[in-house]
């Protein structure tokens, strides 16, 4: 199903689109859109990757293949919950 | 129970006079979290007293999330799928003004957890938990739990569920 997005933008930003989109062949909406859905992409990606560097990636693999341990506080949280029917 | 967590129903539970004292967070609570919902993006539960059921003590949302271990070798790695892995994250947790600092964050984050574990054992893979605090505080608080940094950043903290 098609739907709309409606924008309001400076005159000048809309020129800066239309030059953009203009070597391209393609009109000003057309590129807006391909430039929208791929930074949005993008983003929700970016989003939902979360990148270890290589000290932490080494300590969390180290600890893959172990039962999950709780720390104190957690432990403790944990029982407050259940305590609480949480 | 006096207390309880419930998914949001923007019916039941008065979205509008939560403040948290963080304008994104409130911003988050009174206009995405219900079009996250709709969208399949995240979830958000929040706690609530059975005397004031409305009312709206603290919230946080729960995603999917997906880890990335960088460069590291493939002999060190041979565990891991060859699929992103797979990981649950905590985002926009707040506790209302009203009600900061008497232990209410701490119950969402162990239902959070649970979730993940739950989750884990039951539906599909779930390796880790994520948070992305905003602010030191924020970071030690999650640290208090057993979260680790994934980086030197310090932007993004997990908690390993490891096996069941």
């Amino acid at each position: 199903m098609d739907a709309r997005i409606d924008l309001r933008l400076k005159a000048e930003d809309k020129a800066l689109i239309e030059r953009a989109a203009s070597p391209l062949g393609i009109k000003a909406a057309t590129f807006t859109r391909s430039v929208l859905i791929k930074e949005a992409g993008e983003i929700i990606q970016s989003a939902h990757v979360v990148k270890f560097d290589e000290v932490a990636a080494r300590e969390c693999l180290a600890t893959l293949s172990l039962p999950f341990t709780p720390n104190e506080a957690l432990g403790r949280a944990l029982e407050r919950g259940t305590d609480l029917g949480l | 129970m006096p207390l309880n967590i419930l998914e949001l129903d923007s019916r039941l539970h008065d979205r509008k006079a939560f403040d948290c004292g963080n304008l994104d967070r409130n911003r988050y609570i009174w206009q995405l979290a219900r079009q996250h919902r709709k969208l399949g993006f995240s979830t958000t539960y929040v706690l609530i007293h059975s005397d004031h059921p409305a009312q709206i003590i603290d919230f946080y949302s729960l995603s999917a999330a997906q880890v990335d271990f960088g460069d590291i070798p493939e002999q060190e790695s041979r565990k891991l799928p060859r699929v992103p892995v797979p990981a649950a994250r905590v985002g926009q947790l707040a506790v209302s003004l009203d009600h900061q600092g008497q232990g209410y964050g701490s119950l969402l984050l162990q239902h959070a957890v649970k979730r993940a574990l739950a989750t884990r054992d039951q539906a599909m893979g779930v390796h880790m938990v994520f948070v992305d605090p905003d602010s030191a505080s924020a970071a030690d608080f999650y640290r208090k739990f057993g979260f680790k940094d994934c980086n030197a950043e310090g932007r993004s903290l997990y908690l390993c569920l490891g096996t069941d």
